[in-house]
């Protein structure tokens, strides 16, 4: 039973059943050789050499907030670039801004990329990990104060959502 | 084909024709990469949530597989052709932090 929780820790055990979800999603049907197959397969990439670290934990709730977070950003902006592309004047002021975000984000600057992203009207076009910076090209240059706080925003969340151990402990 | 569905594979396909009009109208190769590489996934999330009202639970998990790898992987293609344009042949705008800090001349 030792031997089966230190091979099978909670974490890994929710990784696989995401992964046997997916498999059988991609076949498109649950039966007993899908999930034979897919546990055998998900077994295979979580093991610890080849798998994700799994250093920090989860938090659900923060990150229930980010997601919804997005997906609102994600409808309010598709209307707002769709309303810029209809309406005959372009009331589009480009702008490429830097961001700072906490240093602490460093470690989820692909999370916050893809979230920001992800959203019309904004997007990365380059990080600075070293001083976790991150440039943002935005289509209404007036709004540059919000988006900025808007990021920073989503990146305190991201850190919350997925706390990480403190710089000294992360492998690099 | 149910009217709900319907709505939404219309809908869909509406946001897909402003990205098309968007990436004829907008002026810079930025602006255009966000209405071309932006609304696509939007354009997918809609055509799917229609097409799946209509499909089995099996049709609907392969559609939130699909969209996840597209919602996932899309904005990271965007922004490589967005840091490929800057490094290349930087358009002029009216506020360039990123040439400010890097000490290129988009001029």
């Amino acid at each position: 039973m030792r031997l089966l929780r230190r091979h099978f820790p909670i974490r890994r055990v929710i990784l696989i059943v995401g992964l046997v979800a997916a498999w059988c999603a991609l076949w498109n049907r649950l039966s007993v050789a899908n999930v034979a197959s897919g546990l055998l397969a998900a077994v295979v990439v979580s093991h610890r050499s080849i798998g994700p670290p799994g250093i920090g934990g989860i938090r659900l709730r923060p990150l229930l907030k980010l997601g919804v977070i997005v997906g609102q950003d994600l409808v309010m902006s598709t209307f707002n670039v769709a309303y810029e592309v209809i309406t005959p004047t372009d009331y589009t002021e480009e702008a490429i801004i830097g961001v700072d975000l906490p240093s602490n984000a460093r470690a989820h600057m692909m999370l916050i990329a893809v979230a920001v992203t992800v959203t019309p009207g904004t997007a990365v076009i380059d990080v600075d990990p070293d001083t976790s910076r991150i440039y943002l090209h935005i289509l209404h240059a007036e709004r540059a104060e919000a988006t900025a706080e808007h990021v920073q925003e989503l990146a305190e969340l991201a850190c919350r959502a997925l706390p990480m151990p403190t710089d000294s402990e992360v492998p690099s | 084909m149910s009217p709900v569905a319907a709505a939404f594979v219309l809908l869909g396909s509406f946001v897909s024709l402003l990205s098309g009009i968007g990436v004829l109208r907008f002026r810079t190769p930025y602006a255009r990469f966000h209405a071309a590489g932006k609304a696509s996934p939007i354009a997918f999330l809609l055509v799917a949530i229609g097409a799946s009202l209509e499909t089995g639970w099996a049709g609907r998990a392969e559609f939130v597989v699909v969209a996840a790898a597209l919602v996932l992987t899309l904005p990271v293609a965007v922004h490589l052709l967005f840091r490929a344009v800057h490094r290349t042949e930087p358009v002029p705008i009216g506020r360039d932090d990123l040439a400010a800090d890097t000490g290129i001349d988009p001029d």
